[in-house]
């Protein structure tokens, strides 16, 4: 009886959608089109290079950032150091949502 | 950045707005939302303007609720620019007041007591007066100036607080008699007396006890025995107990002259005006009158006119006896003041009073009170001493 082997491929890793060099990923980081977030606790968070106000209401802030929309859920948000590309949002921080890495949403 | 101008903005897509906004340069302090079609905004001033001018543009409403900070201070001295004047002139006169002395306050330390016109006269001199000015003035220079102008303080302490120029000053305690054993001397009765105990210590007694003595009599001999022919001057020392007397008195008529009314009057007034006057209604002059003046004001606080009206009472004059005991209370008050004042001048102050007493006297309707006072005290005196209280 012949044994039929079957052969079995071992899938390919996948590659990253945008392949950086390690070394080189601080060029994204200084173009300025690559929002950057920074959080302190659940009350404050500090949004740089986005393109615009969206929305705002007390419960919700939306941004425009180069990769598609940038949402902060939470409530008694207020809009502070509102300048052309950061802002900082103060209030009782609930959700963050990011927009995709692939592009406009 | 700071929220110096608070701003209400009302209307649809406020967002884009505040999107213009920031691209036009304005940077917000605080964006709050107030309901879904209002936003409160903070903001500086530049910022309120450029949203301002967004706002009048597209024909939103925009309120300024509030200014704070610098900005608002600003505004605020443009609408009253004669405030910084007056606080700059406050300020300049605040300045220049404290910077001077107003008030000079000698005050005498210790239990001693003692005249600060030295000091005054002494201030005076340095051209220290109230008016001056702090800089011109060295408190250690003026403490040092004041001890060397009046020895008869142990210590003078110049301070400045605030417009207070205090100078503090301790009298002096004044140096006892050297006693010099070498050097002779007589002591001497000080006033006139008698003696009641005589206590030598160096010398040789002159009078004994119950001796009557009289100012400037020796009472202790300065004189010591070397031999049978010789004999040496020494400092007389030692104590002579004297009853003294001293006298005080006082008297006064002992009837009263009463007045009383007889229902006759005249009035006469005048108009007056600083020191002149017009007579508006002339009165009457009576023999014997009781006269009383009232001042009614014209003008007021403002103007210093006022009508002097003046009411002479007729009276009638008649002598009555006074009460002869309320009479003699008030006399020996006062000749026992009179006697007391004699012997504080006299004597020192441990003298002791062993008894006083009061007559009193009536001659030609005068009544007199004679007050006695009697004390107990040391009378022996240098020579010296006593020509140096007039002899």
């Amino acid at each position: 009886m012949k044994e039929h082997h079957r052969k079995v491929k071992m899938p390919k890793a996948r590659k990253p959608s945008h392949p950086t060099a390690p070394a080189l990923e601080w060029l994204s980081d200084i173009s300025g089109r690559t929002v950057r977030i920074t959080a302190i606790g659940n009350q404050r968070i500090l949004i740089e290079n986005h393109t615009g106000i969206q929305d705002y209401t007390d419960e919700c802030v939306c941004l425009r950032t180069a990769t598609g929309l940038l949402h902060v859920h939470g409530y008694s948000l207020t809009l502070c150091e509102v300048r052309e590309n950061a802002l900082i949002i103060h209030g009782f921080i609930r959700q963050v949502d990011l927009p995709p890495e692939g592009g406009r949403r | 950045m700071n929220g110096d101008v608070r701003l209400r903005v009302e209307g649809l897509m406020l967002e884009r707005l505040i999107q213009r906004a920031v691209s036009e340069g304005a940077r917000f302090h605080t964006v709050k939302r107030e309901s879904s079609r209002v936003l409160i905004i903070d903001a500086d001033p530049h910022s309120a303007q450029i949203l301002s001018a967004l706002c009048e543009r597209f024909s939103l409403p925009c309120t300024i609720l509030s200014r704070h900070g610098r900005s608002a201070m600003l505004r605020r001295l443009k609408r009253r620019a004669t405030l910084l004047a007056g606080a700059l002139t406050f300020a300049a006169v605040f300045s220049m007041l404290f910077s001077r002395i107003w008030m000079i306050d000698i005050v005498l330390t210790g239990s001693r007591d003692s005249e600060t016109r030295v000091l005054e006269q002494a201030l005076s001199a340095m051209d220290v007066k109230p008016g001056m000015s702090k800089a011109k003035l060295d408190p250690i220079a003026l403490e040092d100036a004041l001890s060397a102008v009046s020895p008869d303080f142990s210590f003078v302490g110049v301070q400045l607080q605030g417009v207070r120029l205090l100078v503090e000053a301790s009298p002096a305690i004044p140096a006892p008699p050297l006693y010099e054993l070498s050097v002779g001397r007589d002591l001497v009765a000080r006033c006139d007396g008698v003696i009641e105990s005589i206590h030598v210590l160096s010398g040789v007694a002159c009078v004994k006890p119950g001796d009557t003595v009289v100012r400037g009599q020796t009472l202790i001999r300065g004189d010591e025995r070397v031999t049978k022919e010789t004999n040496r001057s020494i400092s007389a020392l030692g104590t002579v107990i004297a009853r003294t007397w001293h006298e005080g008195s006082a008297s006064a008529p002992a009837t009263i002259i009463e007045e009383t009314r007889t229902g006759r009057f005249s009035q006469s007034s005048e108009l007056r005006l600083l020191k002149l006057s017009w007579q508006l209604v002339a009165g009457n002059q009576f023999a014997s009158q009781d006269v009383q003046e009232e001042l009614l004001p014209i003008g007021g606080l403002f103007l210093p006119l006022h009508i002097r009206r003046v009411t002479a009472y007729e009276t009638n004059v008649r002598t009555i006896p006074a009460d002869v005991t309320t009479l003699r209370k008030q006399l020996s008050h006062l000749a026992f003041a009179d006697a007391g004042m004699k012997l504080s001048q006299s004597h020192p102050a441990d003298c002791k009073i062993s008894d006083r007493w009061i007559e009193y006297t009536m001659a030609e309707g005068v009544l007199t009170a004679r007050a006695v006072y009697e004390t107990q005290t040391d009378i022996a005196i240098a020579r010296d001493a006593l020509y140096q209280q007039g002899g």
